[in-house]
């Protein structure tokens, strides 16, 4: 299989989107080998859908992503499903099988695509968890952990196959901040520790400036990508205002809650 | 770089080293999994050192295989270390306890389980099964007591839209499934009838049949197969996905708003479709009596009018309205006993049509006899 030099991923003007809804047109990007690259934006901009359509789940409506220099569009099914194992997924609720306990949701993949026995399949399951931080956990069911646990443990499972390329869909979605900070940090860990490439899809700015290493923003009205850069370079840039109110919102927010809570108290803000 | 990993034992004073070299992958896991164990059992004494200086290619199967290297060791009480560790390895074994690793905690599998333990445990299933079908009839009771004080509060037009989906949309099956079933039934009776020469009593035999038994038994079979288990999917995808429990949150009685709807609904459409699908079951019959037994449609239908009295259909009637609460409940039952998950939802639908069919035959048995001595 040819390998496509630095970049992992290469969008070459795509355009996304359900049948004949267009969301996006003429998206070109490209993703490094082992970075962190995000993509954010406000809701309803598209950004699961541009993910979907990365990961494969859904065809792009024209232009072609190529991934580790083979086109995600190619027929022959081998290949596809030789791409399919160097790419893990963690969605948004973890999506664990339900009636399999957290090492045999893991076990699943590795019985499918390598020729290990029982025992070193079980081994690998723990290794997996326990670089997710949930030794211990290998016989619960998804049903008896926290929602963070089941992101944990759905990371676990996306790596499996210790795959080059991971994506994430909202990894902060319904998780408190610590524990949210917590996934934040085991993150840029195994990214640092295994070098896997990470895309991952956020709007939250504690997890964009935790994680990425380059942004890039997509946007409602605009039908595409508005800005691209560090999250610090993203922050300083006035240029744009929806960009600069965007990566400042924090700060805005929490300023503009505490003067309207004060004058509803009838006093006025320092 | 190498695809393959090479195991080298060597012996040492203090017992053996063995150097692995080349990819410690998932790929080549396997084999280096084996080789390794092996190496082990031959050197079965003092010491093991674990050279992992020349693995050029490491994935977490690579640490699996370390890992349990180091469990051997630990349950046959020999010391072992890994050497010359390279920064790519280091870097993935600081994300673990490796020596927890090597402890392992084992992955229990679910087929396991000994005989009496399934015993005991579809017992105890059973136990809560009954109490749960008891629990459902008396919420469903006082929910139609409620519903008939306050007849405002049952949601016509989900009643409107489950007749639709439960009887409406059901009848060019349940025509199809009954004219085949009288074609079929003339055929066999002609076969027997015409060695006396009473073609003519094919009509008594069809509509008789048809009416009594077959209408009402086969239309709620097909109804338990299509609403029943829809029913049951609906349901039990909405616990899944927690709407039952905001709708308990929001104040509402969940019997009330989502199965008395839906049994309403089948209680008014089966007996509807048992009328259609008896008519169209005599003409079956009639299509068979003209076509192949010399009988006229008029002497056919005149025949069958004859046969039938109002407390032959009424009997028929009087069953399909009790399959059509037996079918909705029960498919509304497995709903709600949905735990958690896909699978869940999908062994209650299937357990919604089984059980559904079942008691429909049960009912009927109890109805044929209670009806020989009325």
């Amino acid at each position: 299989m040819s390998r496509a030099g630095d970049h992992i991923i290469e969008a070459k003007a795509i355009s996304t989107g359900y049948g004949t809804q267009v969301i996006h047109e003429g998206l070109t990007f490209h993703v490094k080998r082992g970075e962190i690259f995000v993509i954010v934006g406000g809701s309803g901009c598209g950004k699961s859908t541009l993910l979907r359509h990365l990961c494969g789940l859904q065809p792009v409506l024209a232009g072609t992503i190529v991934i580790d220099g083979v086109p995600l569009d190619a027929e022959d099914d081998a290949v596809r499903a030789g791409m399919a194992q160097r790419m893990g997924v963690l969605f948004q609720s973890g999506a664990l099988f339900g009636s399999l306990t957290l090492a045999e949701n893991i076990e699943l993949v590795l019985e499918e695509y390598t020729d290990l026995p029982p025992a070193a399949r079980d081994a690998v399951a723990r290794t997996k968890l326990a670089m997710v931080g949930l030794s211990g956990y290998e016989n619960y069911l998804p049903s008896q952990i926290s929602g963070g646990m089941k992101k944990r443990a759905g990371l676990a499972r996306a790596m499996a196959l210790d795959p080059p390329l991971l994506f994430f869909d909202e990894p902060s979605a319904g998780l408190d901040p610590v524990t949210s900070a917590e996934l934040d940090h085991l993150i840029v860990q195994l990214n640092a520790s295994l070098g896997t490439t990470m895309v991952v899809v956020t709007h939250e700015l504690a997890s964009i400036f935790t994680i990425a290493q380059r942004v890039i923003m997509l946007e409602k009205g605009v039908r595409g990508i508005v800005a691209e850069g560090t999250p610090r370079e993203l922050q300083a840039d006035t240029s744009r205002p929806s960009v600069h109110a965007f990566f400042n919102r924090e700060r805005r927010a929490v300023r503009g809650a505490a003067s309207s809570a004060w004058e509803r108290c009838g006093h006025r803000s320092q | 770089m190498s695809s393959e990993c090479s195991i080298a034992v060597e012996r040492a004073p203090e017992g053996v080293n063995v150097r692995l070299a080349g990819a410690l992958t998932l790929d080549t896991a396997s084999r280096a999994w084996r080789e390794l164990m092996a190496a082990l059992c031959a050197h079965a004494t003092g010491a093991v050192a674990l050279d992992v200086g020349g693995v050029e290619r490491f994935d977490s199967a690579g640490v699996a295989v370390l890992a349990e290297a180091r469990a051997a060791c630990a349950a046959a009480q020999r010391p072992c270390q890994l050497r010359n560790v390279p920064p790519h390895i280091g870097s993935m074994l600081s994300l673990l306890d490796f020596d927890a690793l090597a402890r392992p905690v084992p992955v229990e599998h679910h087929h396991r389980e000994h005989f009496f333990m399934h015993v005991g445990a579809w017992a105890y299933e059973l136990a809560g099964g009954v109490r749960s079908v008891f629990v459902f009839i008396g919420d469903a009771f006082l929910a139609l007591v409620y519903a008939l004080r306050h007849p405002r509060s049952v949601r016509a037009r989900d009643v409107l839209l489950y007749i639709e989906r439960a009887g409406v949309d059901a009848v060019p099956i349940v025509a199809m499934i009954q004219f085949l079933l009288g074609v079929t039934l003339a055929l066999l009776g002609a076969s027997q009838l015409r060695q006396f020469g009473a073609n003519i009593y094919v009509a008594n035999l069809v509509g008789i049949a048809m009416v009594q038994e077959i209408g009402p038994l086969m239309t709620a079979i097909l109804v338990a197969g299509r609403s029943g288990a829809a029913f049951a999917a609906e349901i039990g995808t909405m616990k899944v996905s927690e709407e039952i429990d905001a709708l308990t949150a929001m104040g509402f009685n969940p019997q009330r708003v989502l199965v008395l709807p839906k049994v309403l609904a089948v209680a008014l459409a089966m007996p509807c479709l048992l009328l259609i699908a008896n008519v169209v079951g005599i003409c079956g019959g009639a299509v068979i009596g003209v076509a192949f037994l010399n009988i006229s449609l008029a002497a056919y239908f005149n025949q069958t009018y004859g046969a039938l009295d109002v407390w032959m259909i009424a009997q028929g009637l009087i069953k399909s309205l009790v399959f059509a609460v037996l079918v909705a409940g029960i498919g509304c039952l497995r709903g709600l006993q949905v735990q958690s998950g896909a699978e869940s939802v999908g062994r209650q639908t299937t357990s919604a049509v089984v059980s559904g069919i079942f008691m429909i035959i049960v009912a009927n048995a109890i109805f044929t006899v209670m009806f020989q001595y009325l």
